[in-house]
């Protein structure tokens, strides 16, 4: 697509995605608290502690940190605006996972040992879901003809009915993605973990509250291309694909609520396993279909 | 009460011997702790077998005898010597986790062996109460008049030493006053030898007044104290500053390295702002 | 290879439920050597002693820890006994045992949940400690305190149980029972639970028992050791008590034990409440301990066997008293078990232990 589509694109991302984002991120830490038995905190709580985090005093060890993040959130806003403006599928991955690198690198950067010890996790995260998201763009392209995404407009029959096993991939690592239990290794929602709070440790202010902004444009992201699936022909078809965005993120909801925490080998090898068989036998058959 | 327990002393050279034949018996170690006492410190080893705990107990260790550790036979006891080690002062050699002092860490030296003065002169009082009550149970059977006879009190040579002590830190009026009684009750007693009857005792101590009828003699009794205030008489001086001397320099911190020294709070705000130094601060 | 580096763990650590410090040096997340150190919470109550006396001293002795509260204070009470000569009306012993197998319960819910928030399973945690709730409000239905109760005073114990309370009691328990099974199923009979702690920080028979090990850690290795089965007080009158004991040795094994012990100890209760005898809950104590009097006494916390020693100086106050935890004797075992683990494994394996590090330090 064309340059000012995207830009224009990137720009409604970065205004809409935060504001759809925390009201998702809300309504997750809801759902979780009455499924543990509690009431949990207002729906509006995320925006209230970025609005604190944001007003917080800049004690980091590096400043460089922040420079890293707000790279990172300007990735992350650029792979949404490819996305929702319909350009190219595998761009948007590619950009997304550079906005993964720069976290890791902010990261590093603090050089605290609980901060690099989740550092090194996070890059065997990356590692872990970044087959099975190549593997499912591969399958998109085959099932549509070409990577764009806006394409599925002019489809005569959503894409997943050409790529289910793909799909189920693809929700397995979206768990991943989503920082969810089993795979929050690197840093999770909850302080209760064995690197305190691993990459995010030595974040504080401003530049947590860039994770926070990022994670919630994640989530939207992600979503969409669940929803992507199951979008074809007219307009009508949206509604289908945000209800099963919906259905996708409640179902990481619980499978959160329900498991405990793997070590990281745990996590590569069922990745690696889930992207082989999965997308490999999705691949073939395309192939030969 | 369905265990037994027993205390056995042993010598501090048998200890680690008697530990091993412990071990080998089959008894689980459960712990080593100090007792402080006049004549150095007690340690006690714990051990129990089928219901039945064993204590040794090694008494008398002093600075001057090292104390063999028993973490190679029982590494569980590397807490309890290195708690010794700093709390009492027990000299503990070759303990197998050794924290050389940084187990707690505390901040005076071997604390438990300070005792309070009060805690001291309980222990003395304590004491004495017994030494008397086994001292008065000798002299209960010590030769009585005929039964009935009243009791007659015999003035021995430990109670006009005990009796001459005191009467030493007592005025010369009171000092009088025990003499005049005391000439009384030998002379009754030697009454009562004689065959004469005896009169009913005096109760030897009158009751306490309560403190209603006490109170007023307090009153008048405390000194009258002269309000003294170190400065200037006005109000606000008097109620702040009366036991803090102005203008006098903070105490310097402790030589630690210049990059290593913290600010307090009063120089960092100093450090930060531009104003001239307030009036209140004690620079 | 990858390079050591050390991560200090603890004394402040989110996990962590109380203040230890491991410097673990890890290479490539594998911990080569893990160095304990302890002495952020010794507050010196062993010496406090000297200055408040006998009676005075089970409030002391109470607040050594939040968790252990009732255990400490029970077991000074009892060693005190022993070194007067009381003896306490078995009413009292009864109502003791009953407040002592409800603290068990409540201290074994408690660490379930801690286990479950270690190795990542946050709604479980949450869950366990809604039922925990539970048994704090039967404390305080009974005491008045739902973590100190100051119950128990030298003699016997300060209040009663009457018996509406006691069925009221029962019931409650019953319920809490059938939530707990429920719990416990998702505790043990779930694969990523499993995979979180089986093969764990094993430590063979041999050495827990050359390392002295106490409590439900040495029980999930096989030490057949537990001091109830001594029958000291109301115990010996229960009519069979067998410890739990476990072969695996791991860390599953410890979550087991525990897991276990709580029903035990609500059949325990519901035995003793049936059988309480009327009677007195206390008798007056008075006087002193006699000069170079002493006695010791132990007690089975949830956590271990605890070991009580006091001396006598014909004063109020006591001349020494000594309260051995069991996480004191269970650290080395901690020390020895924390060899070539993952990082991802050092908190469950010092979880495992039940660290109750204000017991250790005092």
């Amino acid at each position: 697509m064309s340059f000012i589509t995207t830009l224009i694109g990137t720009i409604a991302f970065a205004i809409l995605a935060p504001i759809v984002g925390c009201l998702l991120a809300g309504l997750d830490r809801i759902i979780s608290a009455r499924m543990q038995g509690r009431v949990g905190p207002p729906i509006l709580q995320p925006y209230y502690d970025v609005r604190k985090l944001i007003a917080k005093d800049n004690v980091t060890v590096s400043g460089v940190d922040g420079v890293y993040m707000s790279a990172a959130l300007v990735f992350t806003a650029f792979a949404g605006g490819i996305f929702f403006s319909g350009g190219n599928l595998l761009m948007s991955a590619f950009i997304i996972t550079m906005a993964g690198l720069f976290f890791i690198m902010a990261a590093y950067s603090s050089r605290s040992p609980y901060a690099e010890l989740g550092a090194g996790r996070e890059t065997v995260q990356v590692m872990s879901y970044e087959p099975m998201v190549l593997l499912m763009a591969v399958c998109f392209y085959m099932a549509a003809g070409t990577f764009n995404v806006s394409s599925v407009f002019g489809l005569s029959a959503p894409v997943i009915l050409y790529t289910i096993p793909a799909f189920i991939g693809f929700l397995f690592i979206l768990t991943i993605k989503l920082r969810k239990s089993p795979f929050d290794l690197s840093t999770s929602h909850h302080a209760h973990q064995e690197l305190v709070r691993g990459t995010t440790t030595e974040m504080s202010g401003k530049t947590l509250a860039k994770v926070e902004v990022m994670h919630w444009c994640e989530t939207v992201l992600f979503l969409g291309w669940t929803g992507m699936f199951f979008i074809w022909g007219g307009p009508l078809s949206l509604i289908l694909g945000i209800v099963v965005a919906l259905a996708a993120w409640f179902f990481e909801i619980w499978i959160d609520n329900n498991f405990a925490r793997v070590k990281w080998q745990a996590m590569l090898r069922s990745a690696w396993t889930v992207a082989l068989v999965c997308g490999g036998i999705n691949i073939i058959v395309l192939m030969l279909v | 009460m369905k265990f037994e327990s027993e205390f056995t002393p042993i010598a501090l050279d048998e200890l680690h011997h008697e530990a091993a034949v412990m071990k080998v018996d089959g008894w689980r170690f459960i712990q080593t702790h100090a007792v402080n006492t006049d004549n150095g410190i007690d340690l006690y080893y714990s051990f129990m077998k089928n219901g039945h705990i064993k204590n040794l107990k090694v008494a008398g260790v002093t600075k001057e005898n090292p104390v063999p550790s028993i973490t190679d036979l029982f590494l569980a006891a590397f807490v309890f010597e290195n708690e010794a080690r700093e709390l009492f002062g027990v000299d503990m050699r070759d303990i197998a986790i050794d924290f050389s002092g940084a187990l707690y860490a505390p901040a005076i030296d071997e604390p438990m062996t300070i005792i309070t003065p009060e805690q001291k002169a309980a222990r003395e009082k304590a004491r004495k109460a017994k030494a008397a009550k086994e001292a008065k149970g000798d002299e209960a059977s010590a030769p009585a008049s005929a039964e009935g006879a009243p009791r007659i009190f015999v003035m021995t040579p430990e109670r006009r030493q005990r009796l001459d002590a005191k009467l030493a830190t007592m005025s010369p009026e009171k000092v009088a006053k025990v003499e005049a009684a005391l000439k009384a009750r030998e002379a009754e007693a030697a009454a009562a030898a004689a065959g004469a009857p005896a009169r009913p005792q005096k109760p030897l101590r009158r009751p306490l007044p309560t403190l209603a009828r006490l109170r007023p003699l307090l009153w008048k009794r405390l000194p009258s104290k002269p309000f003294r205030s170190t400065t200037t008489s006005s109000p606000r001086l008097r109620s702040s500053t009366l036991t803090r001397p102005r203008r006098c320099a903070p105490p310097s911190p402790p030589a630690t390295a210049r990059h290593l020294r913290q600010p307090n709070w009063r120089q960092g705000r100093r450090l930060r702002s531009s104003m001239p130094l307030s009036r209140t601060s004690l620079h | 290879m990858g390079k050591k580096s050390i991560i200090p763990f603890g004394p402040q650590h989110p996990v962590l439920p109380e203040p230890i410090h491991l410097d673990l040096v890890v290479e490539d997340e594998v911990v080569l050597e893990a160095t304990p150190q302890i002495g952020f919470i010794h507050r010196g109550l062993e010496r406090l002693v000297q200055t408040k006396d006998y009676n005075q001293f089970i409030y002391v002795a109470e607040r050594i820890c939040g968790i252990c509260a009732f255990g400490h204070s029970m077991g000074y009470a009892e060693t005190i006994e022993r070194l007067m000569g009381v003896e306490v009306p078995k009413r009292a012993e009864y109502l003791r045992v009953i407040w002592h197998e409800l603290s068990r319960i409540h201290s074994h819910i408690l660490w379930l949940g801690l286990a479950a928030d270690a190795f990542g399973h946050e709604a479980l945690f949450m869950h366990c400690w809604r039922l925990r709730e539970r048994v704090l409000d039967l404390f305080e239905k009974t005491t008045g305190g739902r973590v100190i109760f100051s119950v128990v005073k030298v003699g016997g114990v300060q209040r009663d149980i009457d018996k509406s309370m006691l069925d009221e009691f029962i019931s409650v328990l019953d319920g809490i029972k059938d939530e707990y099974i429920q719990i416990c199923n998702a505790f043990l009979n779930e694969p990523s639970v499993y995979n979180r702690t089986a093969g764990i920080g094993v430590i063979s028979p041999e050495d827990a028992w050359n390392l002295s090990m106490v409590g439900p850690f040495a029980r999930a290795s096989a030490v057949n050791y537990d001091v109830r089965m001594l029958g000291n007080g109301a115990y010996g009158d229960l009519s069979d008590f067998q410890p739990i004991l476990s072969n695996n040795c791991d860390c599953y094994a410890r979550m087991e034990v525990r897991a276990a012990e709580v029903p035990q100890s609500i059949d325990i209760i519901k035995e003793l409440a049936a059988r309480i005898p009327a009677g007195d809950i206390a008798v007056p104590v008075k006087g002193a301990p006699d000069i170079d009097a002493e006695a010791c006494n132990v007690l089975e916390q949830p956590r271990g066997e605890c070991f009580y020693y006091a001396k006598g100086n014909g004063t109020k106050y006591l001349d020494r008293m000594r309260m051995r935890t069991p996480t004191s004797q269970n650290i080395a075992g901690m020390a020895v078990a924390l060899k070539g683990c993952d990082v991802a494994d050092v908190n469950m394996i010092v979880l495992t232990i039940d660290p109750c590090i204000s017991c250790t330090e005092r």
